[in-house]
């Protein structure tokens, strides 16, 4: 199997996870971190600073935008929500992370 | 389209850098807030919670920083605060800021203009897109020279040539132009008759109207032209109703069928284009001689073109020998070769190597004054490395200072560059060319000079930001300025100001070298009084009356009675030399003086004149006889030689009765013998004491009638002979005989037309005065800021030797000793550059006598003695400053 450009994907895997998160609903930094540590079972417990030069560099590229929200705590926070270009980005990157991650897979089972 | 959401939001992110940096705080705040309450719940203690969240969190600042970095912003904002502090601290360090800016900009502004004027002569080319099928035709003549074609040879060549698709003949001339009935709004055009295709070859579609087709030059069809965008703003002020109206060309009525736009003016600088078919013109030795150029037909080489038309030209030269002297090849060459010629390319590269020659000594001087100034910046450079600044941030700093001040320098070096390229267009508009002499600041100069401002900031100030880099901030902080000192490159600033001296000694020479001619112009004077003399060079093969020496004759005759007829006209007669002063230069055979062995060559200026000609000048032969109306073409073959002719060939011996041959080598040409000597009527030239030179400048003058021309200048005697009437006159009577004889040129008076050369030399020698005195402004400034820093910095010395004893004459010598030798290498390694230089261009190779070394050497003389002086100036002015230090408060301040 040929996987050709996709040397870049570990690295961007952090931009993944949170593309998907947001594609649930707009959540704020901590809140994103913390539902990346549950759904993983913890595995994927780094260090949640990481997570907002991330944030930012997606914003960045427009495919998330922030809002100002005041939700249950009176002061207002920040909170992310996926745009149209992040939903065709994440949809382009998980066929291809899937892509990377069965070609893995092969070489583990038969190498 | 992605990348262009990105820009959108990074360009945001720029203008609200304040706030995206409080929101960054704040989120993470809030983050590590929520995570200690998170942990809180969990059951640990606030304090407990609060470190395992930083834990978790990592390092807040960093984080911080990595956040802003992922807006992509931080290089421009570092870029405008680097900026920023660059100009702070061209206010702080005022004196040496002005120092640097003057010299940069001044290097910038000289090597601007040099550049400028450099492209402008390489492209002063075609003013179309000609490619490599496009070519031209000439008569090889000898090795070098080339010879145009004659319209009879062109008409000839089209019928016959296969190889190319189609051959357009060009003749450019001067015309008259004015609206019908309004001669007051005359005003003269350079323009072309070619033949239609020419805007084809020239691949240009006009604004208005159409260009040339094969109609227009049907000898039933009517005059038409093509003006360029300029002449219709000239003329006819943009108005739409020009195209379709009639103007007077010559006297003679056109219709304009056609505006091109602007900018167009092929080929080179024209303004009017009329069409002709070269096939009215006069037949023979007087069909007008015109520029050939062809397409080549598709897949055809030049070679093959060139081997056809090989063929052609045997048949050419056997067919019409009389007018094809030896004449039997045609060559042909790429057309824009005939725009770009070697001379011009040359001057690019000598004016590209000036410009950087006098880039380099800007940075030399630029960089003495940034040394200093970051020698003087050492304490506080120490103080930023023992914060922590790291190494690249100190090259940084003094790298943003260097750059500052060059991009000042390059902004004010622009505005002197646009000035002087004012100038120089002003002075130049003298000629009557428009947008011949235009020159200024396109996109290339512009180019140019920032790349050359940047390079001077970044080149001079490299050093001393390596040198600052390596800084021992505990010695510095401890020592102050003792330490600070090590900074100063001192072998470094000595070698550069010995080069910035040999540098300015080569320049200041080529400038003086520059108010020569102007200098030459003024020792100038006429024997006779230019003022009465006007001139008009006329062109007679475009009429087809005049087809025969006998037909020149009578259009002598003619003029000759008209003009005589005109009240205040003393004289007038026809000459063939250039403005009636210059003749050809020819070989010729002296009876008994040239040696009969084929090698020897005289030579000399001949022309032919009228009768009248003396008269004209209000001369009178000085012995023997003047040529008179009985020096037919069937009377033996006479000259006149003037005086300077007889006193090099003849000089013990009487020259009347003697007898020579032009074009030596011929036994068939005829003896012409000389029946007078008369006076010159040129200036009596200061070269003329060289032998050589003054055969290029003596004078054979024949009859007109046994050697005429057909392109002859009428010369025309009259009180005031600038006065409208005489020119009119001349005009008039043209017009009444020879309609199709064109006037070339401006008719001006010889005072007048010595006044045009004049003024040019005026112009040569301004630049020249204004470039040497910027190269010695820069000099002097870069000189007395390196001395300046270096007396500053030995304060103390000089406070503790005051305080010792010494006096101020002791503490001038010491200032003054480590810089003479300096000085005086400089000026020693600047006489191998001014010879290098007049090597370059030529100089050393026209001057053969010992007066003309010592001339030059008289020269190099004085330039460098005004540098000596002027940086013995520069040296001892800081020197005299160090011998007023009070001792007390110099010590007292260390």
């Amino acid at each position: 199997m040929k996987i050709e450009g996709k040397r870049d994907n570990l690295l961007g895997a952090l931009d993944l996870l949170i593309l998907r998160v947001v594609s649930a609903g707009p959540k704020h930094g901590y809140g994103i971190a913390r539902r990346i540590e549950q759904v993983s079972d913890d595995v994927l417990s780094v260090q949640q600073g990481s997570l907002y030069p991330a944030l930012h560099r997606l914003e960045k590229k427009a495919f998330i935008k922030s809002e100002w929200k005041t939700g249950e705590s009176s002061k207002p926070v920040k909170v992310y929500a996926l745009t149209k270009a992040g939903e065709a980005y994440l949809e382009a990157e998980e066929s291809n992370w899937k892509l990377l991650s069965a070609a893995v897979k092969l070489v583990l089972k038969k190498g | 389209m992605r990348r262009i959401r990105e820009a959108i939001q990074q360009i945001t992110a720029l203008f609200r850098n304040a706030e995206l940096t409080t929101e960054i705080d704040t989120e993470i705040e809030q983050h590590l807030e929520l995570m200690t309450a998170d942990f809180i719940a969990e059951g640990l203690s606030p304090e407990d919670a609060r470190r395992a969240a930083r834990m978790k969190f990592g390092n807040p600042a960093l984080i911080k920083e990595d956040s802003r970095d992922s807006w992509g912003t931080r290089a421009i904002l570092d870029s405008l605060r680097n900026l920023r502090f660059g100009l702070r601290l061209c206010a702080r360090y005022p004196s040496s800021s002005i120092l640097a800016v003057t010299v940069l900009s001044l290097g910038v502004a000289l090597a601007s203009m040099m550049f400028s004027l450099s492209i402008k002569l390489l492209n002063d080319s075609s003013g179309a897109a000609l490619d490599e099928r496009d070519v031209h035709i000439a008569w090889a003549v000898g090795p070098e020279r080339r010879a145009a074609i004659n319209s009879r040879d062109f008409i000839h060549l089209q019928d016959e040539v296969q190889s190319m698709e189609y051959l357009v003949g060009i003749r450019s001339l001067d015309f008259w132009l004015h609206l019908p009935a309004q001669p007051e709004t005359g005003r003269q055009y350079r323009g072309v008759m070619a033949t239609p295709n020419l805007f084809r070859i020239a691949n240009a579609k006009p604004i208005r109207g159409r260009v040339f087709t094969a109609q227009d030059v049907r000898p039933s069809a009517e005059r038409v032209m093509i003006i360029s965008d300029a002449v219709w703003s000239d003329i006819f002020s943009r108005d739409e109703a020009a195209l379709g109206s009639i103007a007077m060309v010559d006297g003679q009525d056109h219709r304009i069928i056609g505006i091109m736009p602007a900018g167009f003016a092929f080929p080179g600088e024209r303004q009017l284009w009329i069409p002709t078919g070269w096939d009215n013109a006069t037949p023979g030795t007087f069909a007008p001689s015109i520029s050939v150029a062809g397409r080549l037909k598709p897949g055809v080489s030049r070679e093959q073109a060139q081997a056809e038309l090989q063929t052609i030209a045997a048949n050419l030269a056997d067919a019409f020998p009389e007018a094809n002297p030896e004449r039997r090849r045609l060559l042909v060459t790429p057309y824009r070769d005939q725009f770009i010629d070697d001379d011009a390319v040359t001057q690019l590269i000598l004016g590209v190597i000036g410009a950087i020659v006098v880039l380099s000594l800007s940075c030399a001087n630029a960089f003495n004054i940034i040394m200093a100034r970051t020698a003087i910046r050492s304490h506080e450079l120490a103080v930023r490395c023992s914060l922590g600044a790291k190494r690249s941030h100190v090259i940084t700093q003094v790298m943003v200072d260097g750059v500052t001040l060059s991009m000042v320098g390059t902004a004010v070096g622009l505005a002197l560059a646009a000035w002087g390229l004012h100038f120089i267009t002003e002075n130049l508009r003298i000629f009557g060319m428009p947008g011949l002499h235009t020159f200024r600041l396109d996109p290339a100069v512009l180019f140019f000079a920032v790349g050359a401002g940047l390079s001077a900031g970044i080149v001079s100030s490299i050093i001393p930001a390596w040198r600052a880099s390596q800084i021992d901030s505990f010695a510095i902080l401890k020592d102050g300025s003792k330490s600070a000192s090590s900074i100063f490159v001192g072998m470094l600033a000595r070698i550069m100001v010995v080069a910035q001296v040999a540098f300015s000694a080569v320049l200041i020479y080529l400038s003086l070298l520059l108010l020569g001619p102007a200098t030459f112009l003024d020792s100038l004077s006429m024997p006779y009084d230019p003022g009465s003399v006007l001139v008009a060079e006329v062109e007679l093969g475009t009429d087809p009356q005049i087809d025969s020496p006998e037909k020149i004759d009578q259009f002598y005759h003619r003029l000759h009675q008209r003009l005589n007829a005109v009240p205040g006209v003393r004289a007038m007669a026809l000459s063939s030399a250039k403005y009636g002063l210059f003749g050809r230069l020819r070989p010729i055979e002296i009876e008994g003086v040239t040696a009969d062995d084929g090698i020897s060559v005289h030579q000399s200026m001949v022309s032919s004149v009228t009768p009248d000609y003396l008269e004209v000048y209000g001369l009178r032969p000085l012995s023997g006889r003047m040529l008179n109306a009985f020096d037919t073409g069937d009377s033996p073959a006479v000259c006149v030689v003037d005086a300077r002719f007889a006193a090099i060939f003849f000089p013990r011996k009487n020259s009347v009765g003697q007898r020579l041959r032009v074009d030596r080598g011929d036994d068939k040409t005829d003896w012409i013998t000389i029946v007078g000597v008369v006076p010159s009527v040129k200036p009596d030239l200061p070269v003329a004491t060289d032998e050589t030179l003054g055969q290029v400048i003596s004078e054979v003058i024949r009859p007109y009638a046994q050697a005429p021309s057909s392109m002859p200048t009428i010369v025309l005697a009259a009180p005031d002979a600038s006065a409208f009437q005489y020119r009119q006159a001349i005009r008039d009577s043209l017009r009444e005989f020879y309609p199709q004889v064109r006037i070339r040129g401006d008719m001006l008076t010889t005072e007048q037309r010595l006044d045009i050369v004049a003024r040019f030399g005026e112009a040569i020698a301004s630049t020249g005065r204004w470039f040497g005195g910027s190269i010695f402004l820069t000099s002097i400034i870069g000189l007395y800021s390196v001395v300046s820093f270096t007396t500053a910095r030995r304060r103390q010395e000089f406070g503790i030797r005051l305080a010792m004893g010494a006096g101020g004459w002791d503490i001038l010598k010491s200032v003054v000793r480590p810089w003479a030798p300096m000085i005086g290498a400089g000026l020693l390694l600047g006489a191998p550059g001014v010879l290098g230089l007049l090597a370059l261009i030529g100089v050393l190779e026209s001057t053969s006598t010992a007066s003309g070394f010592l001339e030059i050497a008289a020269l190099f003389i004085a330039v460098t003695g005004a540098i000596f002086i002027a940086s013995f100036i520069a040296v001892v002015v800081p020197a005299w400053q160090a011998t007023k230090i009070d001792p007390i408060a110099a010590i007292r301040a260390e």
